[in-house]
């Protein structure tokens, strides 16, 4: 007797999302949330389409910023995804124009899944467009250009790019860093696109901010040291260097690598007798 | 003029997932499909507290294993979601038992992301616990091991029993995979076809901080796996693009700048300030030299 069909439902790629972009936001004032809220939607976030999200960290930290962005990722249902901070306006350029950033995006590279307003793409190579306290734009760089991390004050994401940060690492900095990592990784470019922003504050490089740099460099360190790895049908040496690979991964050093651990097993199964 | 705050949603902060079970499948012969559905219904896995989910591969592949179990892992609303092959059934163990490994998990590791019936932690340690299509038992992996292996994390294994049937893996069988949905996890978006995504999300939950744990469930597959030019294939191109991504790298922020690789004694030399320094100068040169882009002087800021 086989299972009632209909309890089974077929999953197909269309998009079925029930909103366009979630605005996704850590709050600890919330005076300033609702006025960056307001220029969202003075830009041309309607909430028909916009959904805005946030974690109250007013009266304590609930969530730092690897933790509480992670919880938003799982939880937007926008088919786009903003992380922003609560000190920007978007006074300069409007929806109109981050669409139409998009759409030129889309046609020079699908694989992107991240944006931002700025970043860097290797040492020196800072990119960005913003408008700081003062009222002045800022601007350096070409547009769009690919970068390796993006600045965490505004972070579009695409959400069937599927992106997580790190568990491993919490605090309220270089998050924007981890993400780009972790969508390399995964398969998919980031970029600083030409989209200005009024960015109220210049962000705080404090012994967090050095703490932080400290684990990220540590477990990408780790992350990074080659290994072997086995599965239930073959096994196989996976490091950064491709002669390293090439010759651990040669069966005359594989037969000794298996008959080595093989042995070892036998030890070990002796020693459980 | 403020908007009121109620236009924005405060998010929760615990999950209570209506559906706690996601099962999520690949399916090529539908009549094989019903009868795996219905052997996780009768195994406990009530359609009250269960969504089934299935991409029609029937006619012609829709879509392949990376890509079609990236749509199961973003569209699955259950709190733990299972990536299962069409042929297996849920004939010995049920649900109670595995809510038990679940619990047993949750003691030992927190930071569990990924449960299968089969996989493997190292060269030759390989793990399984499976039902051949004749009824044949099979078994690998011995818990005790754990203790006397070097991994550390496996010293809590002695607090209970029940934890002793419990591996860390770091790559597992694609026939059974649990997924913890709060991990939102991902597989590679570079890779394509039907082989070795166990160990690709093994992986990837590694970068992002979790771990993977083989279990004492036992699952009837009635198939031993297809090992083809596609698998070898696809092999090659997941060591190839680790060996890009894990490859070391200047890594330049709004903030900061330093260099990632493998060695810790390579990072020390090179994020020096003496060689940041002669690093950023050689830089600077070369831009001045090169000169692309449209950069404002820092005098104008």
């Amino acid at each position: 007797m086989t299972g009632a069909k209909p309890i089974a439902t077929r999953i197909s790629n269309e998009n079925l999302d029930c909103y366009k972009y979630s605005v996704c936001t850590l709050v600890t004032k919330l005076e300033e949330y609702e006025e960056m809220q307001l220029s969202f939607i003075a830009a041309g976030f309607d909430p028909i389409f916009t959904e805005f999200l946030y974690i109250d960290n007013s009266k304590s930290n609930e969530f730092d910023g690897f933790s509480g962005l992670n919880k938003f990722l799982i939880e937007a249902k926008g088919t786009y995804i903003i992380l922003c901070h609560q000190d920007i306006l978007l006074i300069n350029d409007n929806l109109n124009v981050l669409e139409s950033r998009m759409s030129a995006l889309d046609l020079l590279d699908n694989k992107w899944a991240i944006l931002s307003n700025a970043g860097a793409s290797k040492i020196k190579h800072e990119v960005f467009t913003v408008t700081e306290s003062d009222y002045v734009l800022r601007k350096k760089g070409i547009f769009p250009t690919q970068v390796k991390s993006v600045d965490e004050s505004f972070i579009l994401l695409k959400r069937n790019a599927n992106l997580s940060l790190s568990s491993d690492l919490a605090g309220f900095h270089l998050y924007g860093t981890d993400i780009c990592m972790i969508a390399s990784m995964l398969g998919y470019n980031s970029y600083v696109i030409d989209f200005n922003i009024l960015h109220k504050s210049k962000g705080k490089v404090d012994h967090h901010f050095i703490e932080i740099r400290e684990k990220l460099i540590l477990k990408y360190t780790h992350l990074f040291k080659g290994s072997y790895y086995q599965t239930t049908n073959t096994s196989f040496y996976i490091s950064s260097l491709h002669w390293v690979n090439k010759l651990l991964n040669t069966r005359f050093v594989m037969f000794f690598v298996n008959s080595y651990y093989r042995k070892k097993q036998r030890k070990l199964k002796e020693i459980i007798k | 003029m403020y908007l009121p705050l109620s236009t924005a949603k405060e998010i929760e902060l615990d999950f209570d997932n209506e559906i706690l079970y996601s099962i999520c499948t690949l399916v090529t012969i539908k009549e094989e499909y019903q009868e795996m559905m219905s052997s996780f219904v009768e195994a406990g896995f009530d359609t009250s507290f269960c969504e089934f989910l299935y991409i029609d591969n029937t006619t012609h592949n829709k879509s392949e294993a990376y890509q079609g179990l990236n749509y199961f892992l973003q569209k699955a609303k259950g709190k733990y979601i299972i990536l299962c092959h069409q042929d297996i059934l849920i004939c010995h163990d049920k649900i109670d038992r595995l809510e038990q490994c679940i619990a047993d998990l949750d003691q030992l590791d927190p930071s569990w992301a990924i449960m299968a019936n089969a996989g493997a932690s190292g060269i030759k340690d390989i793990v399984y616990r499976l039902i051949e299509p004749n009824n044949v038992v099979k078994r690998r992996g011995h818990p005790i091991q754990k203790v006397t292996s070097v991994d550390e994390n496996f010293i809590l294994v002695k607090k209970s029993a029940n934890l002793s049937s419990i591996q860390k893996v770091t790559s597992v069988d694609e026939n059974f995979i649990l997924v913890k949905k709060s991990a939102n996890l991902s597989l590679s978006n570079n890779l394509k076809g039907f082989h070795l995504y166990g160990t690709d999300l093994c992986i990837i939950a590694n970068i992002l901080g979790f771990n993977a744990y083989v279990v004492h469930f036992y699952l009837l597959h009635k198939s031993k796996g297809n090992v083809d030019t596609s698998f070898y294939i696809l092999k090659n191109e997941l060591q190839l693009k680790y060996q890009r991504a894990l490859a070391g790298k200047y890594i330049q922020t709004t903030c900061t700048n330093f260099y990632l690789s493998s060695s810790n004694t390579l990072n020390a030399l090179l994020n020096m300030k003496f060689t940041m320094f002669f690093v950023r100068n050689y830089i600077s040169i070369k831009q001045k030299v090169n000169k692309t882009g449209n950069e404002i002087p820092k005098s104008e800021w």
